[in-house]
């Protein structure tokens, strides 16, 4: 019997990604977490300017594991701090092929912002850049 | 904040939790929970500041997350899409069957399509009067609020009496010295024979002088006014018709240019036709207008009125008229050189207070104001009414699967058809009995209408309050609720209806009408 490969899933329907879902998979992608420890990472890497509810994270986390971004997963090796009855998340392939579809979008739209000088790089002298 | 307290705090929060966050699981809603205390004792160890940052940003973050859930539950939930194509046909089976209930029930229709057309009448009548007697000002002048009136104030044994009538002497003056008005101009309106031999009838004309018509800025609907140097001693007598006099007597001809008219007997050359509605500063009716030659303004007193430079004020304007008037004292008639000159608002009476037409509008304003709510207290009190007679065809509905909004929309509908179709009536009672209104209000018509609307009002005020909180009552939708698999039309209920449909009408509309 020949083996087929399966097909994989179109992380298009799922984005754009709400902003509070990119920065929880962001935090997701490389270790498991759970939902505090997720809060603290969010405002870790954004120097405390975002800073989710807890309410805003759990809605999250049911959209993406009913997405299949995330799965549910046991508690890491060698985490030893918290609650044993916590939950731990992590990203699965799919939600890293989300994370990586999201971020080229953004890449994109962060190039127009930068052809329209919106982010007040001043102009050559010239008036005219060089190909 | 004591430990007891911040637990019973937490409490709360897992109480929101559990009412707003119906789609996260218990176990979800416990680490949310748990994660929550620990921001919080966290926070707390920090700043009693940054404890309270926590619970704001919780706060917020939940009635964000409730919203988005609740608007994503409404998209699963209507699968069909919600475009206007797609939901005009139950739209328009919406619409048929209100008007269809509307139509069943006509005497409720008819009492309710009544108070509304009255209500709405008198509300639509007396807006365009006001809106004419105090806020737009005469029909056909440009920008009104830079007009101002000339006053004379003279101290009697009596009191002060004001008036606004002056000699041509101080017209001239104030027209010769002053800075504070960009053109100045007299008129006054007198009866006046008008027309030759068995067709001649006595009309209002008006008389001008100088900038006149410059200083209202009217634009003359066929020909021209009267330039500002002219006087009839040169140019003749010549007049202009008001449109009305011009589709009376000339048929509306355009080619009247030329044509003569008589006025006191002498024969005015016809210069031009003012624009409709046109009645110079004042409200009355203006059927023509006439130049002023040298010997008939000097035989009389004026009205004069200036238009005011931009960055003049009707304050001073007076103060200017005042410093006119002393300085040109001696060359004045003796009777006006102890009088006090002002200045005033085009839209004030000849006391140079406000009109009486204005107050009694501003009047008639508050009471038809006070008329349209007790017509629409009425007209909810019938609605409710009629909707509790309707319980069982409501439950009917339920128990088939009518969702609430639907029911809704039907009850709703309803009700703007019949704002729809009282509006539009209204609008005609408005067109008809504005002029009738507006002749009542000017000088000796006044004094009748505000007291038919303040014994109307006078009249219909309980029945409408004290029923209310029947009809709300009986309209307690819940009652309409499938309850324990019946319909609840078929358990008592506090209204209890005749058995005849048109009794039940005529209870209806007597309960709303009287106490």
């Amino acid at each position: 019997m020949e083996l087929m490969l399966r097909p994989s899933r179109d992380p298009r329907p799922l984005l754009p990604l709400p902003p509070h879902d990119l920065y929880i998979l962001l935090a997701l992608l490389d270790q498991a977490m759970h939902g505090y420890g997720i809060i603290q990472d969010v405002a870790r890497r954004t120097d405390g300017e975002t800073a989710l509810g807890t309410s805003t994270v759990y809605a999250a986390l049911k959209r993406l594991l009913a997405a299949g971004v995330i799965v549910e997963t046991g508690r890491p090796a060698g985490e030893r701090s918290g609650d044993k009855r916590r939950r731990y998340y992590r990203a699965t392939p799919f939600g890293h092929t989300v994370a990586r579809e999201a971020a080229s979008d953004l890449a994109r739209l962060h190039g127009l912002v930068r052809e329209a000088k919106l982010l007040g790089r001043a102009a050559p002298a010239s008036g005219r850049s060089r190909p | 904040v004591t430990p007891r307290r911040r637990s019973r705090l937490g409490e709360i929060h897992s109480w929101v939790l559990r009412r707003v966050l119906t789609s996260l699981d218990a176990a979800d809603r416990a680490d949310a929970a748990a994660d929550f205390n620990w921001l919080r004792a966290e926070a707390w160890r920090r700043s009693s500041r940054a404890w309270l940052r926590v619970w704001w940003r919780e706060l917020r973050a939940l009635a964000r997350t409730w919203w988005e859930e609740r608007r994503a539950a409404r998209r699963s939930t209507t699968a069909a899409p919600r475009t206007a194509r797609a939901m005009a046909p139950a739209f328009a089976y919406d619409v048929r069957h209100a008007a269809r209930g509307l139509v069943r029930d006509r005497s409720v229709t008819a009492f309710a399509l009544l108070s509304l057309v009255l209500g709405m009448g008198v509300n639509a009548t007396t807006i365009d009067l006001v809106d004419r007697l105090l806020l737009r000002g005469p029909d056909a002048i440009a920008h009104p609020d830079r007009l101002a009136r000339i006053y004379r104030r003279l101290d009697t044994p009596v009191g002060a009496q004001t008036s606004p009538w002056l000699p041509l002497e101080t017209y001239e003056h104030l027209r010769d010295g002053t800075h504070e008005f960009a053109v100045v101009g007299a008129y006054g309106v007198r009866d006046t024979t008008v027309g030759r031999a068995a067709d001649s009838r006595m009309l209002l004309v008006g008389m001008s002088l100088g900038g006149f018509f410059r200083t209202l800025g009217t634009v003359p609907e066929v020909g021209r006014f009267f330039l500002p140097g002219e006087v009839a001693d040169s140019a003749g007598p010549l007049v202009v018709l008001s449109d009305s006099l011009w589709r009376t007597s000339f048929s509306a001809d355009p080619a009247v240019i030329g044509r003569s008219l008589d006025i006191d007997g002498v024969p005015h050359a016809v210069v031009g036709v003012a624009p409709p509605g046109f009645t110079g500063p004042d409200v009355g009716r203006v059927d023509a207008w006439t130049l002023a030659d040298r010997r008939s303004a000097g035989a009389y007193n004026w009205k004069v009125v200036g238009r005011l430079r931009p960055g003049a004020s009707v304050a001073s304007a007076s103060a200017e008229a005042q410093r006119l008037h002393i300085r040109a004292t001696d060359d004045e008639p003796k009777w006006i050189g102890n009088a006090f000159l002002l200045a005033a608002p085009i839209t004030y009476d000849d006391t140079a207070s406000e009109s009486i037409q204005a107050r009694i509008a501003t009047w008639m304003a508050a009471v038809s104001a006070i008329i349209l709510t007790v017509t629409c207290a009425n007209v909810v009190n019938l609605l409710l009414v009629r909707l509790a007679r309707r319980q069982r065809e409501i439950g009917v509905r339920v128990a088939l699967g009518g969702s609430r909004s639907r029911i809704m929309r039907l009850v709703a509908l309803e009700g703007l058809l019949l704002v729809v179709a009282g509006g539009a009536a209204s609008l005609w009672i408005a067109e008809t009995a504005g002029p009738v209104l507006a002749v009542a209000l000017f000088p000796g018509g006044a004094g009748w209408a505000p007291a038919a609307v303040a014994t109307v009002v006078l009249a219909r005020c309980p029945g409408a309050i004290e029923h209310l909180p029947e009809g709300l009552k009986a309209l307690d939708m819940r009652n309409a609720v499938v309850h324990e698999g019946r319909a609840p039309g078929l358990f008592p209920t506090e209204v209890t209806a005749p058995a005849s449909s048109a009794r039940r009408s005529l209870l209806s509309i007597s309960t709303v009408i009287h106490t």
